[in-house]
């Protein structure tokens, strides 16, 4: 299996990530501020304070996409039947997520700005295009079970294999 | 009316009570081995294990906390819920399959009996004993505290005795929880959790009705005038910022395979082909659930910058007040019992799995066999980590608690994800590994919650969960990697096949 070399050196990836923004230098609204009138309410204030951490959010965000779809591949079938289905999946969720980050560029500077079923166009994105598409993995594991999870025969092979544990602990 | 209100919440957690009570009666008759208290039987159906899983997702941090982060931060909690469908697919893809058919052909019982069998390692198994309980002791306390700070803030408002009294709240409500999980173990703890589970979605569409409709222009508007105030709170990071929610995307969707009272169900159903439809069911409940925690906060925040509502002291306190002013007492008697549902649903399942580390997994790892009268002790067990975790929680500041809940999802998260997850689906993960990822895993975890208690915070919000799971999978496949592939049993290899 070549897939967890790749699995490992993407956790490098997302290792390496951490270190920098662990050690880099944060500014003042980097995870909120207090507002100033109103207590248990934050303020993250105006999207400039992410313009240094784009790359490297965005870098997160599609590292972290490819290991969890990755992460679905060791519970198919041996052979991996289904695995370019779940990898356009994976690869929908990157596509979604890099339009959630374009879209939050243009956040700020839209005038007015634009709503989308109730919400910012990058959080409506968010909402309604990123966080659903791995819904499509439900869908194919519901529909695909018997074919790439575990099939007739796989279940033949379990049950011999019952037989012959319940044989040997009897004898 | 204030009375009237208060006096129908009241009794909708009585009843709910009650109801909780029953169920464990009903269960006790059909608990007759460990086999029942531990694993149900294996005879659980579609319905019944998903709604069982989902209920046990969603705790209290979910309908008091929830809320709350969403009137504190804006929209960044958001990315915990978004990280559900990725982080229930790769649960059910690594373990439905492969916990089930091993759990049958070694008749294990448990996390670290499947620890055991796959690594032939009784070290392995003592240290998933050893990282359950642990997470199990912060969780618990956590859960049970929730759950007396509610019951105590009823008792106060209908005026009634005990009502200032926090270890009276404690002792009432462990005592519900205490008794259906004494008598009817996991199969009382399923049929509550599923009880629980239809309250607390009944409760969430409610309340999403209610709340977009509290506001004329419903979310357009809420996003309007939080975004007047504040562009980053409407943004899709909220005010926590980027990589802070991309940290909790990636500790909630890989924590979902690592909590060990959700995955355990899976060991528990009837047939492993199940497994396909208890997923969707799994998570359309706990969308459905996530609904309260979407409209509370952001409906609450839109009302305190409009002016309509005061400013609230605590963020926690937006579904409380929400209900208080704005929902029809009926509403407020249901949420007010889903909430109930919600951590009792989670602080059963902490129980039954607690119970087994202590009376099963752990005498196991360190003697190789288990107690004669098991069952009895799995009782008992179960009334000592209750009332162990109740004194925990009483003796606690409310910080540490709720650094504990977070340190127990961590620990979760950290150590099962790797040994237990992984290690299942792939055949070349040695024990060594196992036991490096599991030991690193905890002591991050133990040196996160020690910064945080010292007044530090760790830089941009990232969750410390989340620099726990990345090292900890970082050793163990970076370990495994570099090591011969182990020996592992021919029956337990065979299963890794399939």
């Amino acid at each position: 299996m070549k897939h967890w070399p790749v699995l490992f050196v993407i956790l490098l990836g997302m290792c390496a990530v951490l270190a920098i923004v662990l050690f880099g230098n944060e500014p003042p609204n980097g995870h909120g501020v207090e507002h100033p009138d109103l207590p248990a309410i934050q303020q993250g204030g105006t999207p400039d304070r992410h313009a240094d951490l784009m790359w490297l959010g965005g870098l997160y965000g599609v590292l972290q996409i490819a290991f969890f779809t990755l992460s679905l591949m060791p519970g198919l079938r041996p052979g991996g039947r289904g695995r370019n289905a779940f990898l356009f999946v994976g690869f929908l969720c990157i596509v979604a997520f890099l339009s959630v980050l374009i879209s939050y560029q243009h956040y700020a500077d839209a005038e007015p700005l634009q709503f989308i079923l109730g919400f910012p166009p990058s959080t409506a994105l968010m909402l309604f295009v990123l966080w659903p598409i791995p819904v499509l993995c439900v869908v194919l594991y519901t529909t695909k079970f018997n074919e790439w999870v575990l099939n007739a025969d796989d279940r033949r092979r379990f049950e011999k294999l019952l037989t012959q544990r319940t044989e040997d602990a009897q004898e | 009316m204030e009375a009237y209100r208060n006096g129908i919440i009241l009794f909708c957690v009585c009843t709910y009570m009650v109801a909780c009570i029953a169920i464990g009666l009903w269960a006790m008759r059909r608990t007759k081995s460990t086999h029942d208290f531990f694993m149900a039987g294996r005879n659980l159906g579609v319905v019944i294990t998903g709604v069982a899983m989902f209920s046990s997702i969603m705790s209290g941090f979910g309908f008091v906390g929830g809320p709350g982060f969403v009137y504190r931060m804006g929209l960044s909690s958001f990315w915990i819920l978004a990280a559900t469908p990725m982080g229930l697919s790769i649960a059910f893809m690594l373990l439905a399959k492969r916990l089930r058919l091993l759990g049958e052909l070694r008749n294990c019982v448990s996390l670290p009996d499947v620890a055991e069998a796959r690594y032939r390692s009784r070290t392995v198994r003592f240290l998933v004993a050893l990282a359950i309980l642990f997470g199990v002791v912060g969780y618990l306390a956590a859960q049970i505290k929730a759950m007396a700070v509610v019951l105590q803030d009823i008792f106060a408002r209908n005026e009634l005795p005990g009502g200032d009294s926090l270890e009276i709240c404690v002792a009432i409500s462990c005592a519900v929880l205490v008794f259906y999980c004494v008598t009817g173990g996991i199969i009382a703890s399923v049929y509550t959790d599923l009880f629980q589970g239809l309250v607390m979605v009944i409760a969430a569409v409610l309340i999403f009705v209610t709340a977009s409709q509290t506001v004329p222009g419903g979310f357009t508007e809420m996003s309007q005038t939080i975004a007047a105030d504040d562009p980053e709170a409407a943004s899709p990071w909220g005010s926590l910022g980027m990589i802070a929610c991309l940290s909790w995307y990636f500790v909630f969707c890989l924590g979902a395979v690592g909590q060990p009272h959700v995955v355990t169900k899976l060991m528990m159903s009837r047939r492993v082909e199940d497994a396909r439809f208890t997923l969707p069911v799994t998570l359309l409940g706990y969308t459905l659930s996530a609904l309260l925690w979407i409209s509370i906060g952001y409906l609450m925040r839109t009302l305190v910058l409009q002016g309509v509502h005061t400013p609230l002291e605590k963020a926690d306190e937006a579904a409380a007040q929400f209900l208080q002013a704005y929902a029809n007492p009926v509403l407020a008697g249901l949420v007010f019992a889903g909430l109930f549902a919600a951590i009792m649903s989670t602080a059963d399942g902490f129980l039954n799995i607690g119970a087994a580390a202590l009376v099963h997994d752990i005498p196991k790892a360190l003697s190789g066999r288990t107690p004669k009268n098991e069952l009895m002790l799995a009782r008992v067990a179960t009334l000592l980590l209750a009332v162990g975790a109740s004194v925990f929680a009483l003796l606690s500041p409310i910080g540490l608690v709720g650094q504990l809940g977070a340190f127990g999802w961590g620990v979760f998260a950290s150590t099962l994800v790797p040994a237990v997850a992984f290690g299942l689906n792939w055949k070349r993960a040695t024990p060594f590994a196992a036991g490096v990822s599991i030991s690193v895993s905890i002591l991050i975890n133990v040196a996160v919650v020690a910064f945080q208690l010292t007044g530090h915070r760790i830089p941009y919000g990232v969750a410390g969960g989340a620099v726990a799971l990345i090292v900890s999978l970082t050793c163990f496949v970076g370990i495994s990697l570099a090591s011969k592939p182990p020996v592992i049993d021919r029956d337990v290899e065979a299963v890794m096949d399939l």
